[in-house]
């Protein structure tokens, strides 16, 4: 496990305590990953590699999440309440976190959404656009590693010091001159004189605890109640096309699995009792400016950590939890529709023939081997989106848990 | 040559301080530590570097500019008596300094440019020193490694300062100079830009368990810093921007980050890096760096 300090755990379900929460826990079975999910996750690794020379393994794959979420993985020294779930839900709502007082982490997280913003680059508080398409958050507190390619930042709680205070690109827009003006805000509304003591005892309202606080609601918004997943436990029948996209899914010929077959539909994640975290990043052909391998600056992946030609435009596989509902796709939203996702996918990249990003992304030198030409029909990619779209969890999208609180502003 | 004396006995050390000031080489008293304030100050083109002023004949093609951010840490002080020993500087706890860092700012928020709100500013560095006969500097540009991942949200001064924070690496700038080159800047990849960024930091970092910090660093980016003469009493140490950005086309962006924020491969590093005396390559100083550097030089007060 490749993590700073000592960590507690909790089942994804524990901490839950209403009626959604009940039904999570009775419908996990066991909470221990199958065997063969495990060989699964060793094959698509690259330990923190890019997607160059990615060795490939054709082991049969395995049901993702069939025994239902496992242990999450807690900072021991932000364990989880739920008094802090509570305040963090209304601390992700409140406009009053940003700088400039306009924009929340909702705004560009919408819970209809399966918490992204529809768009394909997010824009932050000031209006700057950030040249990343804004990521679902749902099991997000199971990556491995956070955002589409940082390998810093490995909890929920140092990942949000980003958005809240960075400043290339400005998001929330917090800085030294406002972020008193910020706590003033927060502490002037009687609602969070309460939330603060419940959640936190007399410690004085600051971004350590109000961090803490939304880092407990993201370990909340933990979504396995999908079609699929209902199906895995006999509450749900699916469709003859779903199942033959399913079988597509799992299978060498479409290939998907290598990078999507965790129970969280991705390759890195992190969870109590794991043998080993492994982080690796694919470089899947989006790009190859000129020929040259390179992707257009600043989105040139783990590239910009390790400066290592062979990690250029490689990027962290998304879970493909809730997919249907987080378009458009990619580090950069540069696709719009899953129809369309798929085709760049059977084609083994992407040629941009014109413009200053022009080059053949199906021959970038530093494209992941797991990135090949395969043969897809029509009707392969109808069941395949049939599949995708039983991902969809209802009950993460329309929870009144994890909706906006009816006393905010 | 100065003489740094006790502290121990206040009203002692204080008279013995005036009396010796006047080029005293010979007399020691090594009761206990001394306070040493060291000063410092910026300049570009031999004139002060502060907000509101236009900074002229910087880097290659002499371009003018106006001052946006002038910021940086600086750890591992010590003075040097005449036989080469360092003896390290302790610093005081307070709103700029802990004990392993301080942040030295040089902006006080003043003209649109630097943002026009007041913020306080910080030109020297105070601590407690071996009492002894020194006769000169070093120190380090940077932020100690086993505290440059610490959390901002929950850090204390001077690691609490926003603006220092570099999220994406889990640490911080160590150095935060910024200028808007009069003319603008070209970009090579086209448009132009406004700000020049020079963002000094430790690069290529990634959690890991096998540090006690939580992450490792391939290149540490930090600068070593030493003037064999310096007179704490009467020089200051001076940050000459003009120094610093010999060689560099401030009116030009090559490519990656706007100006340089570190990367190894951004052309645009190689002459900050260079005049720092750091290889950009691998982030380690240049054997002879410290002493061979000219971007921060004693100066009289």
């Amino acid at each position: 496990m490749r993590r700073a300090h000592p960590e507690t755990s909790m089942r994804a379900a524990d901490r839950l305590t209403d009626a959604h929460a009940s039904a999570l826990a009775a419908r996990r079975p066991g909470g221990a990953l199958l065997a063969g999910s495990l060989l699964l996750l060793a094959a698509c690794s690259a330990g923190g590699s890019g997607g160059n020379g990615q060795t490939h393994s054709h082991d049969t794959p395995s049901i993702p999440a069939a025994a239902g979420l496992p242990q999450m993985v807690v900072p021991a020294d932000n364990p989880f309440t739920e008094a802090k779930f509570v305040l963090g839900r209304a601390l992700f709502y409140d406009t009053r976190l940003s700088g400039n007082g306009t924009q929340s982490c909702a705004s560009c997280h919408e819970q209809a959404r399966a918490f992204t913003d529809g768009r394909p680059l997010a824009i932050g508080s000031t209006g700057e656009t950030h040249p990343r398409n804004a990521q679902p958050l749902a099991n997000a507190a199971f990556h491995a590693t956070l955002t589409w390619a940082n390998p810093n930042l490995v909890t929920l709680e140092r990942q949000m010091e980003v958005p809240m205070f960075g400043e290339g690109p400005v998001e929330m827009g917090i800085t030294d001159a406002n972020k008193a003006e910020v706590l003033a805000r927060l502490a002037a509304d009687a609602h969070y004189a309460t939330l603060f003591a419940d959640a936190f005892g007399a410690e004085p309202i600051g971004f350590g605890n109000i961090i803490k606080a939304i880092a407990s609601f993201e370990r909340g918004l933990t979504s396995a109640d999908s079609r699929y997943d209902r199906q895995l436990r006999g509450d749900a029948v699916l469709t003859d096309a779903e199942k033959r996209g399913m079988q597509l899914f799992m299978s060498e010929k479409a290939e998907c699995f290598h990078c999507h077959g965790s129970f969280n539909f991705n390759d890195q994640i992190r969870y109590v009792g794991q043998p080993g975290v492994e982080t690796p990043f694919h470089n899947t052909g989006l790009y190859n400016l000129g020929g040259t391998g390179a992707f257009p600056f600043p989105n040139r992946g783990l590239f910009e950590f390790t400066a290592k030609a062979t990690d250029m435009g490689a990027f962290r596989a998304a879970s493909l939890r809730n997919v249907a509902l987080t378009a458009p796709y990619m580090h950069d939203g540069s696709i719009a529709t899953l129809e369309e996702v798929l085709d760049f996918y059977a084609a083994g990249g992407r040629n941009v023939t014109s413009g200053p990003n022009a080059g053949d992304g199906r021959r970038n030198p530093y494209k992941s081997d797991l990135i090949v030409n395969i043969s897809l029909n029509a009707q392969d990619k109808a069941d395949l989106v049939a599949f995708l779209r039983t991902l969809t969890d209802n009950t993460l999208v329309t929870s009144e848990r994890f909706a906006k609180p009816a006393w905010l502003p | 040559m100065k003489i740094i004396t006790t502290a121990l006995f206040t009203a002692l050390a204080t008279s013995l301080l005036a009396a010796c000031g006047n080029g005293g080489d010979s007399a020691t008293i090594s009761s206990g530590p001394q306070t040493v304030t060291i000063a410092f100050d910026a300049i570009a083109n031999g004139s002060s570097a502060r907000c509101g002023t236009t900074l002229t004949s910087l880097g290659s093609t002499g371009v003018s500019a106006n001052l946006r951010d002038l910021r940086f840490y600086v750890s591992n002080v010590a003075l040097i008596d005449a036989s080469g020993n360092a003896a390290p500087l302790s610093f005081t706890t307070n709103a700029w300094q802990n004990a392993s860092v301080a942040l030295l700012s040089f902006i006080d928020g003043s003209g649109a440019t630097c943002g026009g709100q007041p913020l306080a500013t910080n030109t020297s560095i105070t601590g407690t020193v071996a009492a002894g006969s020194y006769v000169g500097l070093q120190f380090e540009v940077g932020v100690p490694e086993s505290v440059n991942h610490t959390d901002y949200a929950a850090a204390t001064a001077p690691l609490d300062v926003s603006a220092m924070a570099w999220s994406w690496q889990i640490g911080r700038k160590f150095v935060k100079i910024e200028v808007d080159p009069v003319g603008g800047i070209t970009k090579t990849a086209g448009g132009t830009g406004a700000i020049w960024y020079l963002h000094l930091g430790s690069t290529g970092c990634s959690a890991s368990s096998s540090s006690s910090a939580g992450f490792v660093c391939t290149n540490s980016n930090r600068a070593p810093v030493k003037l064999a003469s310096f007179d704490a009493a009467r020089q200051k140490v001076v940050l000459d921007l003009t120094a610093l950005y010999t060689g560099a086309n401030l009116a030009l962006d090559q490519g990656g980050a706007p100006g340089c924020m570190s990367e190894p491969t951004d052309a645009d590093c190689t002459a900050p890096f260079a005049n720092l005396k750091i290889d950009l390559a691998t982030g380690a100083p240049l054997s002879g760096g410290s002493s061979s550097q000219r971007v921060f030089i004693a100066a009289s007060k």
